[in-house]
């Protein structure tokens, strides 16, 4: 079976590049948060944005690995050519704008 | 002899634990990630699904919906955490103030209890008894009503980091930073930018609409636009300068991040040479802080990928809004970022002159957000100069610049606090023809300084503007030969500020040497020796200190012109002079100089 998503080139590159703007938008602030100036800082207040940092460090590294793993599928689903089947071409919807929710996927019928 | 009961030494007031300027550099880094994450998450909120569209379903398997949501937990988070942080390092420099107060009036006292018991011990009877006990009474009070101001000192200290742990204690998990999200109090910057954006122009009441906003509202703002909030006039200094310090480090994360995937852009790479210079000069001078302890060094505007990409900036040294007397210095031909550095060099050793002169708070301000061009805009024989800066160019580029330098002077008045601030400005070489189009347009400043002048858009001082101007020419500096005056010049760039006819005040640098290698350092010495000190005066309004020399064409006012000095100095032919005289700046610029 063989599955089309019908979305211009374009989109598909410009989702591409946007994801991977994104997750290094969020590795560099995860490592800002990482190595958060405590400098000049009483031990009590540095222990406190220590341990306000450790968290959201995690929560956004997690976030831009997310964003990295989008951009990634776009590059594994341009090397595919053809979709393999529905379930490929909804996630691959997915991972779009919004607006393009509603592009057709479709089996393609062979003469 | 009776005993007098002499008060023990106050001990002294003990530090800050944590000081103003290491809460200025965490509330900068929480700003770069907060920046960084409202970024993506404003691009993600762009795309994702609206509340009403769509089934819940797919848009749960939307992935720029769910990331929008997980980073807005994280947005509201950072944003509490930069209000908190912006909070405790504005009553840290309180507290620092206070504690400076408090060991002053302890050492006035301590000296008086030292004074006291040295007349003790030199009594030999009680005939002054009454007095000495007097004072001996006198002096328990004040100590003892000092040991309760550093008693009540040490528990605000306690108390202000305490405040601080638990505002940061409130969003320190990912529940929590989900909670600050769906707070219904929070900022909403899409109408703030929106009213901040109307304003854009009318920096009075720009400044008057910032003040009644809430601190977090200011915070959202800052950290949702940190680019219009640190370059639109009226926005309070320090507020400019905490966007820009934090959108510095956020450029310099993300394209740092680009930069090790090899993705960087040739504009990109551009941003990022801007942004490390400027990090680098503010590193430089980091160990300097103000009267409050907070950094002396302000970042008062930066557009890295503007001016052709030689990118834009601004940088004081003390705050504008609060300083008696602020000076705004414009540097001229071949500035970019990159030379920020070495610039801010000349612009603190004119503040420490001024700050010198004991005659009140002081402001320096390196300005240098303008296309200034970068080529040889005088080199008859130069093609590419040519083609790039032809005279209607060049004059150009110097109106622009100055528009640029007016807007900026406007958001200076705009957002000063207290009585109006005498202002100066100083324009060095093509930058002194920029400040000549700002203040033929009403640049609103006390006096203005013109450095190395290659010529200014009008025949007089009193055409120019109604500020007092002030000129310092070397008679050996090959550029300030360039303007029309008493024996010609080139004139591409306007009259000669130097001559007679003019009227400005000349005001004493010296000549500089007569030898071809010193020209250079001729037209870029200003900011030392004599010339700096009377600069200094003029920024401090010390009118009456100014030494002067006469104006060019005055009894005692003779001079070379160009082609005479080029010849004097290097031993050329009188026509050769004349084509050195074009190529000199671009040889000379080339080699590191900056016109």
């Amino acid at each position: 079976m063989t599955i089309t998503l019908d979305v211009p080139y374009a989109v598909l590159k410009a989702a591409r590049d946007r994801w991977d703007a994104s997750a290094d938008e969020l590795d560099g602030a995860w490592r800002r948060l990482a190595k958060i100036s405590t400098v000049d800082l009483s031990d009590a207040v540095a222990a406190a944005v220590t341990a306000f940092a450790d968290p959201w460090v995690d929560e956004v590294k997690a976030v831009a690995r997310c964003a990295q793993g989008y951009a990634d599928e776009f590059v594994f689903f341009r090397r595919l050519l053809v979709l393999v089947d529905q379930a490929q071409a909804e996630r691959l919807r997915a991972l779009l704008p919004w607006a393009q929710r509603d592009a057709v996927v479709d089996e393609v019928s062979w003469p | 002899m009776t005993l007098v009961h002499v008060p023990v030494h106050v001990p002294p007031c003990p530090p800050l634990d944590s000081t103003p300027a290491g809460a200025q550099d965490l509330a900068t880094d929480l700003r770069a990630a907060a920046i960084a994450v409202k970024n993506v998450q404003g691009w993600a909120a762009s795309i994702a699904a609206p509340a009403w569209a769509g089934d819940s379903a797919q848009a749960h398997d939307h992935a720029a919906t769910r990331v929008a949501v997980r980073l807005d937990a994280g947005e509201a988070a950072l944003d509490r955490a930069v209000t908190a942080a912006d909070r405790f390092g504005e009553r840290l420099a309180r507290l620092f103030v206070r504690r400076g107060r408090i060991n002053a009036d302890r050492a006035e006292v301590n000296d008086r209890i030292d004074v006291l018991v040295a007349d003790v011990a030199a009594a030999t009877d009680d005939s002054r008894l009454a007095e000495l006990q007097g004072r001996a009474d006198l002096l328990h009070r004040r100590a003892s009503a000092l040991r309760d101001r550093i008693e009540a000192w040490k528990a605000a200290r306690t108390r202000v980091e305490a405040d601080f742990v638990a505002a940061l204690q409130r969003v320190d998990s990912l529940a929590e930073g989900a909670a600050a999200a769906a707070r219904p109090a929070r900022p909403d910057t899409v109408d703030l930018a929106r009213q901040l954006r109307r304003l854009r122009g009318d920096p009075v009441a720009l400044a008057a609409w910032w003040r009644g906003l809430r601190r977090a509202e200011q915070e959202a703002l800052t950290t949702e636009h940190p680019g219009l909030v640190g370059n639109t006039g009226g926005v309070p200094m320090a507020d400019r300068d905490e966007a820009n310090r934090g959108e510095l480090a956020r450029d310099l994360d993300y394209y740092g991040e680009r930069d090790d995937d090899a993705q960087l852009t040739g504009r990109e790479e551009r941003i990022l040479d801007n942004a490390r210079s400027v990090d680098d000069a503010l590193d430089e001078h980091a160990g300097l802080t103000d009267d409050s302890g907070a950094h002396l060094t302000t970042l008062l505007a930066a557009t890295p990928d503007l001016h052709s990409g030689d990118g834009g900036v601004a940088v004081g040294f003390g705050d504008p809004d609060t300083a008696d007397h602020v000076s705004v210095n414009v540097p001229g031909l071949t500035t970019d970022t990159s030379s920020v550095g070495a610039n801010l060099d000349k612009t603190l050793a004119l503040h420490e002159a001024a700050v010198n002169e004991e005659r009140g708070s002081v402001a320096t301000v390196y300005w240098a957000d303008y296309d200034a061009p970068s080529g040889n805009p005088l080199d008859p024989l130069d093609p590419l100069g040519q083609a790039d800066f032809d005279s209607v160019a060049l004059s150009g580029k110097a109106e622009d610049g100055g528009e640029r330098l007016s807007d900026f002077v406007d958001g200076v008045r705009g957002s000063d606090q207290g009585p109006p601030a005498h202002l100066t400005a100083i324009g060095h070489s093509y930058g002194s023809t920029a400040v000549g189009h700002a203040l033929a347009d009403g640049l609103p400043v006390d006096d203005a300084v013109l450095l190395g002048s290659p010529g200014v858009p009008a025949g007089t001082a009193g055409e120019l503007t109604d500020a007092e101007v002030w000129v310092g020419s070397k008679d050996h500096d090959p550029v300030s030969l360039l303007g029309n005056g008493d024996r010609g010049g080139l004139g591409a760039l306007g009259h000669d500020p130097a001559d007679i006819a003019f009227g400005g005040t000349r005001f004493e640098t010296g000549d500089g040497e007569l030898r071809a290698e010193e020209l250079l350092h001729n037209h870029t010495s200003y900011f030392t020796g004599t010339s700096l000190a009377n600069v200094a005066h003029v920024v401090a309004a010390a009118d009456d200190e100014v030494t002067e020399q006469p104006p060019r064409g005055a009894p005692g006012g003779g001079h070379l012109t160009l082609p005479e000095l080029l010849v004097a100095a290097g031993g050329a032919t009188a026509a050769e002079g004349l084509a050195d005289a074009a190529t000199w700046a671009w040889e000379h610029s080339k080699l590191g100089g900056r016109l």
